[in-house]
């Protein structure tokens, strides 16, 4: 007997209707919406930082993320939501290519920073992480000195030659990253003796040193208290004067306080993109309306 | 009092009983493991603990020119040639007038060591003048003799002097004429025939030189290879090949390195036999796996973070390892390849197949000179017939053991102070 | 109207919140329905009792305004609503203030009628009364079933009928003036009509915010102080 499992394996390669059915029967959660077959809202600016045009991303023959296209607007702070498991932080780390790390994973599409191609493969990936700078979920300070886990990025770009700019690099990137004043007296005792929200901006102002043009977050507050939260929120909002920002987060609060426009993202689909305080107070997609909302399990 | 706790009071009986079990098994296992330990030392020291100490017996020793056949004391060669025993036979019949007869006399000779002659000629070269003169000298005596002065009442009757021998020396011993010192022989000479004679000087040289190769080799492969495989290597059918087989290279039989050394190391490439170097190779063969895998255990206990950060910020895959993986995880590394070594260090069998067994009396002089190990030099002694021997075996072990106990709390220092928090 | 799902949160308590917040809305469009029609009764038959009884009501209306305030406010504060909760409860606050309004129009009302039947009936302007009475009581009818049901329609239609009872409601003042100047010794008992005629009107206005509030609910677009026809271009788009 055959399982209706199998069924639609068999009817997938039919018809265009029986896949978007078998589709929809595998989201259990909103059984009774479907998707929609172009991202709805504005995804699109004029003149972007980054152009990103029918994303897919697989994981050997998994395919996480499905056709998503967006733009990043210069100095603008895009911000990321969706359920977990939604391919949020996955889109966000081909933006740098990190996920060249992992073996299975293939990355498909026309990922542009401004006219580069990202995945030309005459471009050193090294030079475009120096370009894009990217902010992890846990705090990971090396277990070296604060100054050193600042001077690392110049140093290894050759971004300082004297010691003297070298120490005015770090300075102003702890500045920026609202540090400085705390820490200014022990540069050399170990960043990882900071408390987490410390440790965040220190690896903040880390990011920065090497001037990138685009700094990504993933989820840069989980594992702060509510306080550093607000302070890595408000540095946010300052960095985005001279940096062009996208960040992952959990938090819808989160992303409505810091982000100007939000996309949401759900299995692998973007959703819905819009300017932010459109998608929270109406969102034109009902499945971002459930999200936003807080009806989903 | 509601349902729920009565029924969890009931079992909850039953659950302390069950711990109470798990405790008294623990306690036991340890017991074992302990009395095990401590009947280890106690016999080993038991046996051991004379070796390091051994007894002289005091003569007036006249140098007399005619005896020794000396006429220039400064001549090396006639220097060499002496004729040390004729004084101390000489000596020993003055002190003894009354024994006669060709075996009484020679049993008499037999009291003190073949090699006292030796620090008589010595002692004639750092002071040409004593030609001539007498002096009341401290001379070691034979290993029968200091067996028996060690032994306890009971334990004499079994001694393998004759009856005579143990009058004189009984005599010796009541006229305060003998006495008890520390065994310098011990840690100054190599192998000898006669017991009192041997050191393992020689053979803790030999393990040196045999160490110095192995981690000279082992270390820098070992790290190397763990390296590549952990951050380089794509992972295939070919890599999971390869760890499979390095893993099953961990559990090979160490006397089978040896015969690889010994057709390939000695057969093929045509190195000496018992040599440090060769041992050396051997042993690394024996020791990489272990070295390999507590290194890519230390690489992968790495946070991914550090290096995600790494990577974030631009660096290369080289940088990541060098500036920030390699760093991380050279603590465990290094107690891996500490561990290793020690494992290496009171490694037998493969040495055994290399010619590493052979009687070496002479000190090696650097990883080329023929050289035993003390392993090996304890499995010799231990199945030599003289009596002594037993003791000293006892001894070495408890070199070797203090050795690889100086060695494992190394690794455990290392480890604490190298050891980063992150 | 499928995107109004007040009951499909995670947290039932967040339902039960809002499930609360509603019903109490419910509740007090009721009172208030109730208190507009028994205040023209009061005033089209001269019967101080009813009007009494719709005075009495305004205590029991403020209670539930502030109730539900609070529960907004406690709502807004613990729980963040976003997107069309968010919408609801502003949709709902606003509401309240409108309600509570027509509650003190039709107070008004209820104290001229008990003047009327102190003083006397007036000799004109019961027909007009009566007949915008009608338009605003169905206002408010459909306005609050709009609400209940989500049903941005039906409040379009409110707002269609508002402009219908401030047409009638100006020509009943041009009338009725014109009836004063003939008539100047009844202008204090027809000045009573006007006044309950410019209260019903006013009902009217707050009926029509209501329906607005409705529209903003469910299509989260703001039609507020613009026309009815322009509302029809805005919700089109």
């Amino acid at each position: 007997m055959e399982t209706a499992q199998q069924l639609d394996k068999r009817s997938l390669g039919n018809n265009d209707a029986a896949k978007d059915k078998a589709i929809k029967e595998q989201d259990t959660m909103t059984q009774d919406t479907p998707y929609p077959e172009q991202t709805v809202g504005s995804p699109y600016v004029d003149d972007p930082k980054m152009r990103l045009r029918d994303v897919e991303v697989f994981y050997a023959d998994n395919q996480a993320i499905h056709g998503v296209s967006l733009d990043i607007g210069k100095n603008e702070v895009v911000s990321l939501i969706g359920p977990s498991g939604c391919g949020k932080s996955t889109f966000l780390r081909c933006l740098n290519r990190m996920n060249d790390t992992i073996d299975i994973c293939r990355v498909k599409g026309d990922l542009r920073l401004e006219d580069q191609d990202l995945y030309d493969p005459k471009l050193d990936v090294v030079e475009l992480r120096a370009r894009v700078g990217m902010v992890f979920q846990k705090p990971n300070p090396f277990p070296k000195s604060i100054y050193d886990n600042v001077a690392y990025g110049p140093r290894i770009h050759g971004l300082a030659n004297k010691k003297y700019d070298l120490d005015e690099i770090v300075e102003n990137s702890l500045q920026k990253a609202g540090l400085w004043n705390e820490v200014k007296d022990r540069l050399h005792s170990p960043g990882t003796g900071l408390s987490g929200g410390q440790q965040q901006r220190l690896c903040i102002a880390r990011t920065i040193a090497v001037s990138p043009e685009v700094v990504l977050m993933d989820e840069p507050c989980s594992a702060l208290d509510p306080i550093a939260t607000a302070k890595i929120e408000e540095l946010i909002s300052e960095l985005s004067e001279s940096y062009t920002i996208a960040i992952v987060t959990h938090s819808m609060q989160q992303a409505a306080r810091v982000s100007h426009r939000t996309a949401y993202f759900h299995l692998g689909r973007l959703i819905e993109m819009n300017d932010t305080d459109t998608v929270f107070t109406k969102p034109e997609h009902d499945l971002t309306e459930a999200y936003i909302t807080g009806r989903f399990g | 009092m509601s349902e729920t706790t009565e029924k969890v009071r009931k079992t909850l009986a039953r659950r302390y009983r069950a711990e109470k079990r798990f405790k008294a098994f623990g306690i036991g296992s340890i017991a074992i493991g302990l009395m095990a330990l401590v009947l280890l030392f106690t016999d080993i020291i038991g046996k051991g603990h004379s070796a390091f100490v051994e007894h002289e017996i005091q003569l007036p020793i006249t140098f007399d020119a005619e005896v020794l056949d000396i006429s220039n004391p400064r001549d090396e060669d006639e220097l060499n040639y002496g004729n040390y025993q004729g004084v101390i036979r000489d000596a020993l019949a003055e002190r003894f007038p009354s024994v006669e007869g060709r075996q009484d006399t020679r049993a008499l000779n037999q009291l003190v060591s073949t090699g006292a002659g030796y620090a008589l000629r010595d002692m004639l070269r750092e002071d040409p003048s004593l030609l001539g003169e007498t002096r009341t000298l401290w001379l070691l005596a034979d290993d029968d003799v200091d067996l028996f002065l060690k032994a306890n009442e009971k334990q004499r009757e079994d001694s393998r002097l004759n009856a005579k021998q143990r009058e004189w020396v009984a005599e010796l011993e009541a006229s305060g004429e003998t006495r008890v010192v520390f065994n310098q022989s011990l840690f100054s000479y190599g192998d000898s025939r006669e017991p009192e004679q041997a050191g393992i000087l020689g053979a803790i040289l030999g393990s040196l030189f045999t160490m110095i190769v192995t981690l000279v080799l082992s270390f820098p492969i070992g790290v190397a290879a763990a390296v590549y495989l952990e951050e380089f290597a794509p992972k295939n059918k070919f890599t999971d090949f390869i760890e499979v087989n390095i893993n099953n290279l961990a559990a090979v039989p160490s006397i089978i390195f040896g015969l690889l050394g010994l057709a390939v190391i000695i057969g093929l490439f045509g190195l000496p036999r018992s040599v440090p170097l060769v041992g050396g190779i051997v042993l690394t063969l024996m020791t990489l796996p272990t070295i390999i895998i507590s290194s890519r255990a230390a690489i992968k206990a790495v946070p991914p973070s550090i290096r995600q950060a790494a990577l974030g910020l631009g660096a290369s895959k080289m940088q990541v390892v060098l500036h920030h993986v390699l760093p991380l995880a050279l603590p465990g590394m290094l107690t891996g390849a500490i561990i290793g070594m020690a494992q290496a260090l009171g490694e037998t069998a493969p040495l055994l197949m290399i010619g590493m067994v052979a009687f070496i009396v002479d000190l090696p002089a650097g990883p080329l000179d023929a050289a035993t190990v003390l392993p090996v030099q304890i499995y010799l002694w231990a199945d030599s017939p003289e009596q002594s021997f037993e003791a000293l075996a006892s001894a070495a072990i408890m070199v070797l053991l203090a050795f690889l106990i100086t060695m494992n709390t190394l690794a455990v220092v290392l480890r604490k102070r190298l050891e980063r928090r992150w | 109207m499928d995107r109004m799902h007040f009951g499909e949160h995670s947290s039932t308590q967040f339902n039960e919140a809002l499930e609360s917040i509603r019903n109490n809305l419910m509740e007090m469009g009721g009172l208030v329905e109730k208190q507009v029609v028994d205040a023209l009764q009061a005033l089209l038959h001269a019967d101080s009792d009813l009007a009494q009884k719709v005075l009495d009501t305004e205590d029991k209306v403020d209670k539930l305004e502030m109730l539900i305030d609070e529960e907004c406010t406690r709502v807004l504060a613990l729980r963040q609503p976003a997107a069309s909760d968010l919408r609801l409860i502003i949709a709902v606050t606003k509401a309240v203030s409108d309600l509570e309004r027509i509650g003190d129009e039709s107070a008004k009302i209820a104290r001229m009628g008990q003047q009327l039947a102190e003083e006397g009936e007036s000799p004109r302007g019961y027909v007009e009364v009566r007949h915008i009475g009608n338009h605003v009581r169905n206002m408010l009818r459909d306005t609050l079933d709009a609400f209940a049901r989500f049903d941005a329609k039906k409040a379009l239609s409110v707002a269609a009928e508002d402009n219908e009872v401030d047409l009638e409601y100006r020509s009943a003042m041009r009338s009725l003036v014109t009836f004063m100047m003939e008539d100047p010794r009844s202008i204090t008992r027809v000045l009573n009509i006007i006044w309950s005629l410019r209260a019903l009107e006013r009902i009217g206005d707050h009926a029509r915010n209501i329906g607005e509030q409705v529209i903003y609910l469910v299509e989260g677009k703001d039609v507020r102080h613009i026309t009815v026809d322009e509302i029809e271009a805005k919700l089109k788009k």
